[in-house]
């Protein structure tokens, strides 16, 4: 299985990301710069965590219009898996991949910390190897990670099973505690917590290994099939 | 056609060297040094590089104690950043500074443009920022105005380095009255490089293309560091624009052309 860590102007966790797909899984990947027009080679799209364009207007605004967001809609469509973390996750909601927004924290600052977060669907492409509402410990850098849809895009959500991650105590104000979403065929995920910052004890978590093992397992038996 | 910056004889006259900083004894040397009166650009480039903030001019005996030689040092002092050799074909590299007057008038910017100076020294030298800490010192926190500082210096700290990826991993803080109007902001940056990377600031050969790189020049313009060697008055707060306005976003566009070279 191929990855692709998209890095935009201004991205900072995307050596986090390869690292982690290189440790992990022990996969190909490779950088692809945000100019690039072809994504085509690859079976796994990462769209790391940072600051794209200086997220100068709003988080993910500028970035959704760089050239390569075409390629990462098309691959969405082809039913590639995609996975948005943190900036990649605001990326993917301005880029309308995933349906809500996002606003500033609602305490108005920047939270840097680690948080435990509930598997709340371990029945998706990037969950699998999880169990049902186990806990999590993940860390979280975010000052707009306030997830916010409205009264009727919840209960969509809801009942399509699209809520994949919530938060225990919730630290931002997000809309039903939600920390991370799937979209409704289920091969996009955005996630606020960093699993590529929980892969080794090193690092004080493993908990966010099996984020991409389930990728890599779920890739390995559909390939196997068809 | 109209001039509308002094001339040498006006400033020499006028005595213009002074609102930048210089000293008449100062400005005498620099007629001595380059042999005629200096113009106006000249004037602002010798009150820059002799102030204070550049040149450590009333400092620098304090900061002769400090040790500097020794058999992991691989840069001493004069260059953009110290590095220190720590094994393995890896050496870290390493630039504290302070930001004192700026954060006392503008504490977000101030604060924050310190540490995007010391991230610029290190990713210069070659190596890859990897952390960054800061000692401060503050009045008591139950005065509002301190408590004002405090804050926005630490998200400004905070905020610069988290958008260029660079966590702030430590520090120390000490409150006391004497700080009240005047806080001490001191930011580090600390990067890894191995040896063989190491790059110094030296450029050789006559008629070689030189490029000067950074974010746009704001209202502070070339007396940034002028301002900041001044002593700290009521009058300060009206120099706010003198203290320039951080861009993370460009010097992270830097950082990495540079790593890409």
């Amino acid at each position: 299985m191929r990855f692709a860590v998209i890095v935009l102007p201004g991205s900072n966790c995307d050596i986090d990301c390869y690292n982690a797909i290189e440790d992990v899984l022990e996969q190909p990947v490779d950088y692809v710069w945000h100019k690039e027009t072809d994504l085509t080679g690859y079976d796994g799209i990462i769209i790391p965590g940072g600051f794209s364009y200086g997220d100068y207007l709003r988080a993910g605004a500028i970035a959704r219009f760089a050239p390569i967001m075409t390629q990462v809609e098309k691959a969405a469509n082809e039913g590639k898996v995609i996975l948005g973390i943190c900036n990649g996750f605001q990326i993917l909601l301005e880029a309308g991949l995933l349906p809500g927004a996002m606003r500033r924290n609602d305490n108005l600052q920047f939270i840097c910390t680690t948080e435990t977060i509930t598997v709340e669907n371990n029945q998706t492409l990037f969950t699998s190897e999880y169990s049902f509402e186990e806990e999590l410990q993940i860390p979280i850098a975010h000052a707009e990670g306030n997830y916010y849809c409205d009264e009727q895009t919840l209960v969509a959500l809801k009942k399509n099973n699209q809520i994949v991650f919530r938060y225990k105590n919730n630290p931002n104000g997000s809309i039903d505690d939600i920390a991370g979403i799937v979209n409704e065929k289920g091969n996009i995920l955005g996630m606020m917590p960093h699993p590529e910052r929980a892969i080794s004890e090193l690092l004080g978590s493993t908990d966010g290994r099996k984020v991409f093992q389930s990728i890599l397992k779920n890739w390995r038996e559909q390939h196997a099939a068809s | 056609m109209q001039h509308l910056e002094p001339t040498p004889e006006e400033i020499a006259i006028e005595k213009v060297y002074k609102d930048m900083g210089l000293t008449d004894s100062e400005y005498n040397r620099v007629i001595e040094l380059i042999g005629r009166k200096p113009n106006f650009l000249e004037t602002g480039l010798f009150s820059v590089m002799w102030s204070e903030h550049c040149s450590y001019k009333t400092s620098k005996p304090v900061l002769r104690r400090f040790f500097t030689e020794g058999k992991r040092v691989l840069q001493g002092p004069g260059e953009g950043a110290g590095i220190l050799d720590i094994g393995d074909n890896q050496a870290v590299v390493f630039k504290i500074e302070s930001h004192n007057h700026p954060s006392a008038i503008e504490p977000f910017q101030g604060a924050a443009t310190g540490v995007g100076g010391i991230i610029r020294d290190v990713f210069s030298m070659g190596a890859r920022p990897i952390a960054l800490l800061d000692s401060l010192r503050f009045g008591s926190l139950e005065d509002a105005k301190v408590k004002y500082l405090f804050r926005n210096v630490v998200s400004g700290i905070a905020n610069y380095g988290n958008s260029m990826g660079i966590p702030t991993v430590g520090g120390e803080t000490i409150f006391d009255n004497t700080y009240r109007g005047n806080p001490l902001v001191n930011a580090m940056c600390v990067g890894l490089i191995n040896h063989d990377q190491i790059q110094k600031g030296i450029a050789k050969g006559i008629g070689n293309t030189m490029m000067y790189v950074g974010a746009s020049t704001g209202r502070d313009g070339i007396h940034g560091a002028t301002f900041a060697s001044e002593e700290l008055t009521e009058e300060s707060s009206t120099k706010r624009p003198s203290v320039q306005v951080g861009d993370p976003f460009m010097e992270k566009l830097y950082w990495r052309l540079l790593l890409n070279f």
